[in-house]
């Protein structure tokens, strides 16, 4: 019944009117009305989105616009529920679009979680999809259904795709609305490992013993850091490394 | 039989993860000769960091792992902009939601892929089946590839011809190209009828394991 009435109404541009008006997004608070406007073209019951490593604004909580009712906001708020809730754990777990159904609900707190969000009207299906931006920014553009099982099939199964482009150009609108540069910095391999030492408290000598590099070769690769990571010291290249997710142990 | 696995798996899966980073290395380092980092015997690059999404071909009978490929979003760090971006004409980019870059295309070197031809035409249509299917469940239009000449002859026997894009570059000792391959239910069947697979090659539980996250 719900795809039947959504393939009559759904025009043939809807998608491209939407990644278009997206695209022009500058001021945050408009994000939230875009994500409504996406939400009533495609009949659906809600939608969220989560923003990580986005820099100083997601260093104590991740970036959030949602469609769902303020009681259900604050009581998710009140209840810490951003500490449990298993869509905002899979981005650094899988690039691949979760659907809610598979979540680990023999946890009792899990089951709880989902079933208090049911009754807040969240929405009987969902399905969460990771986004990976450029320069270590990542996000989860979650939405919900309120249908049948085979209408919940049949919408993943023919708009699975349209969601994956709404959540790419939903995540670089935030960005974009919070003046967010994510700069690509083409950091090789071996410019990583160093960044990755330096910021453990190694000196240049320590450095060059562990990766077996000459010492000229660590000045060499510092500096380049610092060039492409526009940092006066090497501190200060750790700390813009860290602020945009490039600092990682390496293997 | 295919088993997808995340990165984040790895150390649940240590065994599997080493078995194809050994291939890999016999591929890239000893045949193609490309300049790829082994240690211990493996090769591991910093992509396999960022969390890919595996596609394994393992031996039904022996477990045996026999060949792989990684899959990463170009919307994120991945080889084509990262390590190959001489592949693509001049300031070109793919950077697209629905398209994901699958790299490290390998399959095992042995006496029983050598003794037997049609079982590397398998592995290989297994592995482009699997690519389809997980491209279909993440709503796909396309997936990247970096591959060599020899490379684009295995994948049009196998019916899965790439559209070759960008300029040409020797890489090791063979010429390399980027392409994109079509996801759809009509590029799946074509694999399958090519290589004669019938059904799903992708191994429920693993799928059901990931897509639980």
């Amino acid at each position: 019944m719900y795809i039947k009435k959504l393939n009559s109404d759904l025009e043939e541009d809807t998608l491209y009117s939407l990644v278009e008006r997206i695209d022009q997004i500058i001021k945050s608070c408009d994000l939230t009305d875009l994500l409504n406007l996406t939400k009533e073209k495609y009949g659906l019951k809600n939608l969220s989105y989560a923003g990580f490593n986005m820099g100083e604004m997601t260093i104590k909580k991740p970036y959030v616009t949602v469609t769902y009712k303020e009681d259900w906001i604050k009581r998710y708020n009140d209840k810490l529920y951003y500490e449990i809730d298993p869509v905002l754990k899979i981005i650094s777990k899988t690039i691949l679009p979760i659907d809610w159904q598979s979540f680990d609900i023999g946890n009792p707190k899990i089951r709880k979680f989902f079933s208090e969000a049911k009754d807040a009207g969240v929405g009987r299906n969902g399905i969460s999809i990771p986004v990976r931006g450029r320069s270590g920014d990542l996000s989860v553009f979650s939405l919900t259904l309120d249908a049948s099982e085979r209408d919940w099939l049949q919408f993943k199964k023919q708009f699975i795709r349209d969601f994956q482009v709404l959540s790419v150009h939903f995540h670089q609108s935030v960005l974009n609305a919070n003046k967010i540069i994510t700069p690509e910095f083409n950091l090789s391999e071996r410019e990583l490992e160093v960044l990755y030492w330096a910021g453990c408290g190694k000196t240049g000598e320590e450095i060059s013993l562990i990766l077996k590099l000459t010492k000229r070769g660590v000045r060499f690769h510092v500096s380049n850091l610092m060039f492409k990571l526009n940092a006066s010291n090497i501190s200060h290249a750790v700390a813009k490394g860290i602020y945009f997710g490039l600092v990682k142990p390496p293997r | 039989m295919i088993l997808v696995l995340n990165g984040s798996e790895e150390p649940k899966y240590s065994y599997i993860f080493n078995a194809m980073y050994q291939i890999r290395a016999d591929v890239f380092h000893t045949r193609l000769q490309w300049d790829v980092k082994i240690k211990n015997g493996i090769e591991r690059d910093h992509f396999d960091e960022q969390n890919p999404l595996y596609l394994i071909s393992i031996d039904e009978n022996t477990s045996q792992v026999r060949g792989s490929v990684r899959l990463l979003p170009t919307t994120g760090p991945n080889m084509l902009r990262d390590i190959f971006p001489s592949l693509l004409s001049n300031g070109e980019k793919v950077e697209s939601a629905t398209i994901w870059e699958c790299s490290r295309f390998s399959i095992r070197q042995g006496k029983e892929t050598r003794a037997d031809g049609s079982l590397v035409s398998h592995i290989t249509g297994e592995l482009l089946a699997a690519v389809v299917e997980v491209g279909l469940i993440a709503g796909l239009t396309e997936a990247l590839g970096v591959f060599d000449a020899r490379m684009i002859r295995v994948f049009r026997s196998a019916g899965y011809p790439p559209l070759v894009i960008g300029t040409p570059h020797r890489i090791g000792s063979f010429m390399t190209y980027a392409g994109l391959f079509e996801i759809s239910e009509q590029a799946l069947a074509s694999i399958q009828q090519a290589t004669g697979i019938t059904g799903s090659v992708l191994e429920p539980e693993s799928v059901a394991r990931c897509l639980a996250a």
